[in-house]
């Protein structure tokens, strides 16, 4: 440009053409043009640049925008949360704890009702027991009369167990019971001291006031 | 009844007596005793004149306060608590008597109680 310049002011030295100045004045216009379009650059750039700062600003924030609303957000989450947790647990306490109270309750009212069964059952058993006893002993009366007293030194008919016996030569001593053989034989069971071999056997005894009754043909024992 | 046996009752059977038991018996001279067995199957020598007998017997030793045998008491009946005939009582002290098994006793003579008059 400079030189188109130099040579514009060469030429006012001397008459350029028509045709020299239509060259000058496209010179000058296309130097015109070649400025605005520096020009043009440089605005749109330094458009661009700013546009751009703005831009990466707003992205920035943008960007703190949402990090800020989402740590709030976060954080509200967090605490709502915590609080949901603690009453959650609070409530799960008193659950528990009711639960524990209604067990305890259950538990308690099953061990009295057990306790009432039991005695039900020990005083039913106890009842049990006192009839069979009763019926027992009453039929134990029916089955045994009330032993017999006798005067055990006094002549009894018909003999038995226990009574004064004694041999014609000794002194008195006691009949065992009454035993027989196969073939229907009877003898008086005592002791062998108790009268000397086919002696002949007194009821009561001698000593008691007795007399000869009958003989005991075998000594037992 | 032949099996009677006075303040005791009717014998139920026999039976045989185990160390321990409770035994009774019904004499001529002292009645109605209780006892309780202290040996069974003790070898007794009894001298009876000049003859010595080696008899099995079990022994007795009375309870209450009171001797189970007294003189004129032998060969009576010796009864357990369910009343069944497990003995003869022959001999004894203040302490100690003894009686002879009855059920052996009968099974070797081929002898049963009777019952029935």
């Amino acid at each position: 440009m400079a030189h188109h310049n130099e040579k514009a002011d060469a030429g006012s030295a001397y008459d350029p053409s028509a045709r020299e100045k239509k060259l000058v004045a496209y010179e000058i216009a296309e130097d015109a043009k070649a400025q605005i379009v520096v020009w043009a650059k440089w605005i749109i750039g330094a458009s661009l640049a700013v546009a751009a700062t703005l831009s990466i600003k707003t992205c920035t924030d943008i960007q703190n925008a949402i990090k800020h609303a989402s740590d709030n957000q976060i954080k509200r989450a967090q605490e709502s949360s915590d609080t949901a947790i603690a009453r959650f647990e609070a409530a799960q306490e008193s659950e528990l704890e009711d639960f524990r109270k209604r067990s305890r309750k259950a538990v308690a009212e099953f061990e009295s009702e057990m306790e009432t069964v039991l005695n039900n059952v020990r005083a039913a058993g106890e009842q049990a027991e006192a009839a069979i006893l009763s019926a027992a002993s009453t039929q134990s009366e029916r089955d045994t009369p009330t032993p017999r007293t006798v005067d055990r030194r006094g002549r009894l008919r018909p003999i038995g167990p226990g009574i004064s016996i004694s041999g014609s030569k000794t002194t008195g001593a006691t009949l065992c019971c009454i035993v027989e053989n196969a073939a229907g034989e009877r003898f008086l069971l005592s002791a062998s001291f108790v009268a000397e071999l086919h002696a002949t056997i007194i009821q009561p005894a001698a000593v008691d006031g007795g007399r000869k009754v009958t003989r005991l043909p075998r000594l037992s024992t | 009844m032949f099996t009677d046996v006075p303040e005791i009752g009717s014998l139920s059977g026999l039976g045989e007596a185990t160390l321990g038991d409770l035994v009774s018996k019904f004499g001529r001279t002292t009645g109605l005793t209780n006892g309780r067995v202290t040996a069974v199957n003790a070898k007794v020598n009894v001298h009876f004149g000049d003859k010595e007998l080696s008899i099995n017997a079990f022994e007795i030793a009375g309870i209450g306060g009171q001797p189970f045998f007294t003189g004129g008491d032998g060969g009576a009946p010796v009864v357990d608590s369910d009343r069944r005939l497990v003995g003869i009582v022959f001999a004894g002290s203040v302490e100690k008597s003894f009686a002879v098994p009855v059920e052996p006793t009968l099974q070797q003579l081929g002898l049963a109680l009777v019952v029935e008059p």
